[in-house]
């Protein structure tokens, strides 16, 4: 039997959790695969419709990460997602859609280390989860 | 301090007797423009209508179970900028929320109205409005579903989002009139609940003074039941979603025509992403979509559609059931929304429409909340 490789995307700001995704890399830090990233200026841009677009089209989890409260670049955007995130959170679970599935996390521009375990851990959580419940055999 | 005024009714006719009040807001001069559901002259349909001159009073039907738009978006219309005129409107209490919430959008002004609500008995859905009144003319239909209705009889005809509303009475509202009250089919108290409905009150002369007997259990007794009917429904419709299979086979029906979108009235983008060129996609794009997914269903990006307008407006539901009216295919659209809503609001002890006063859940954030969806861990998951 193969083993479940999970799709994960990230949401990850400009200023502080994409640039920790850079310090991994520089650092040769190893962290899973499956993480797509999606660079975005800012956590407070992410419209819950780009996260129900990426678990229509079947991504396992969905990660959206910034900078630390206090630490926003745009002064309190991160503040904002938090309130999305815990909007969906709500609606989603309704609808058989599990809420491990969707992670909030703050990453600093300087934990680069962090984010590679952020990454490790959420991939061996969704991988023990399985596949997302809108899996790619429904017609939608 | 509040002005009661009583309205006599005489020959169960409610709508004359709220048309002698709105006359008598006339001729005071304490309104000058009106903004109400409106006798058609095919006798059949009731629409709402801007009225500037007195004499079209006569056409007004202030109360009816005919709800073809919710008049939010109209009253919205209306006051996005001063519109300069002494200006009221007639709205149901599920309209006044939702013109609250465009107020707090800043898409309405709440203090350019005078707002006129009826106590609420609910209304049929477009449909089954226009197969009665291929029977019974809209005035006789009208008398006897509020003579049942006061009565305390639930008809189960009433559309779904009516049947399962438990906030038939505006408290917000300039002057509430207050069908609910004991006495109400001879009498019904007209009530300021602010200085500009006391204000237009206090102008009017004075009725035949009579005691008005206020709501008595009449209202407690009728939320009871909306509100056993509102658990027993949601449960169902939970238990037909709570899989997204599930869901996509409850919308299946959906042919993306957006009616339920341009009918909800808190649906407050000016332009949709939806009709955007976001989704206006290449050839190419509908094959990579089959090709990866072995069939998409064709249109595409219904189950998106529906789910980012449950997720964008859920905070602002006011639970009308507009979309569910405008829906071509039937699908029960009411309950799915407002049970989101009902979920999401109490996330943030919000309701919408409830004061003006009250935040946008989104609009707002404090720093020290919600800790508990950050990080990696879920509570309930990972102990």
């Amino acid at each position: 039997m193969s083993i479940f490789e999970p799709t994960l995307i990230a949401f990850v700001c400009n200023w502080c959790t994409y640039t920790a995704a850079d310090l991994a890399g520089t650092a040769r830090l190893i962290y899973p695969q499956n993480i797509r990233l999606v660079r975005v200026m800012c956590t407070g841009m992410v419209d819950p419709q780009y996260i129900l677009k990426a678990l229509l089209e079947g991504a396992d989890g969905i990660l959206v990460s910034g900078c630390h409260p206090g630490d926003c670049h745009y002064i309190n955007g991160n503040y904002k997602a938090r309130r999305r995130i815990k909007l969906l959170k709500a609606i989603l679970p309704q609808f058989g859609f599990a809420p491990q599935r969707l992670r909030l996390t703050w990453i600093g521009a300087s934990d680069g280390i962090t984010f590679a375990e952020t990454i490790k851990q959420m991939t061996e959580q969704i991988r023990a989860l399985g596949p997302n419940e809108a899996d790619l055999k429904m017609v939608i | 301090m509040t002005t009661t005024v009583p309205i006599n009714v005489t020959d169960h006719n409610i709508a004359d007797a709220l048309r002698r009040l709105l006359r008598a807001l006339f001729e005071s001069g304490q309104i000058q423009a009106l903004l109400a559901p409106t006798l058609g002259h095919d006798r059949t349909t009731i629409m709402p209508a801007l009225i500037h001159d007195p004499e079209q009073i006569d056409r007004v039907m202030a109360i009816s179970p005919a709800f073809a738009v919710n008049s939010a978006k109209l009253a919205a219309r209306l006051t996005r900028k001063s519109p300069g005129i002494r200006l009221a409107a007639v709205l149901r209490p599920c309209e006044l929320r939702a013109f609250i919430e465009l107020a707090k959008l800043k898409q309405a002004c709440r203090e350019d109205i005078i707002v006129i609500s009826i106590d609420c008995p609910g209304a049929y859905s477009n449909r089954i409005w226009a197969e009665k009144t291929a029977q019974t003319d809209a005035v006789s239909l009208t008398e006897h579903f509020i003579d049942q209705a006061l009565a305390g009889h639930d008809d189960p005809d009433l559309s779904t989002a009516c049947r399962i509303c438990i906030e038939p009475v505006a408290e917000q509202a300039d002057i509430r009139i207050n069908l609910f009250a004991q006495n109400a089919a001879n009498q019904i108290p007209a009530i300021s609940q602010t200085p500009a409905g006391q204000q237009a009150l206090d102008a009017i002369p004075p009725a035949d003074a009579a005691d008005c007997h206020l709501s008595g259990n009449f209202e407690s007794e009728l939320i009871a039941r909306r509100q056993a009917e509102r658990d027993r429904t949601l449960q169902a419709t939970g238990k037909a979603v709570d899989h997204p299979h599930q869901l996509a086979a409850y919308l299946n029906r959906c042919v993306n025509c957006y009616n339920c979108r341009v009918a909800c009235p808190v649906c407050y983008c000016r332009e949709c992403v939806f009709v955007t060129d976001v989704f206006d996609y290449e050839p190419a794009q509908y094959i990579n979509r089959a090709t990866r997914r072995g069939a998409v269903r064709m249109p595409t990006d219904t189950l998106f559609y529906h789910l980012t307008r449950l997720t964008h407006i859920g905070l602002s539901c006011v639970g009308c059931g507009q979309c569910a009216n405008a829906c071509p295919n039937d699908i029960p659209l009411a309950e799915l929304f407002i049970m989101t809503a009902e979920t999401a609001q109490n996330e943030f002890d919000y309701r919408a429409g409830r004061r003006l006063d009250e935040a946008l859940p989104l609009s707002v954030f404090n720093k020290d909340e919600f800790t508990d969806v950050v990080g990696m861990q879920d509570p309930e998951v990972n102990p």
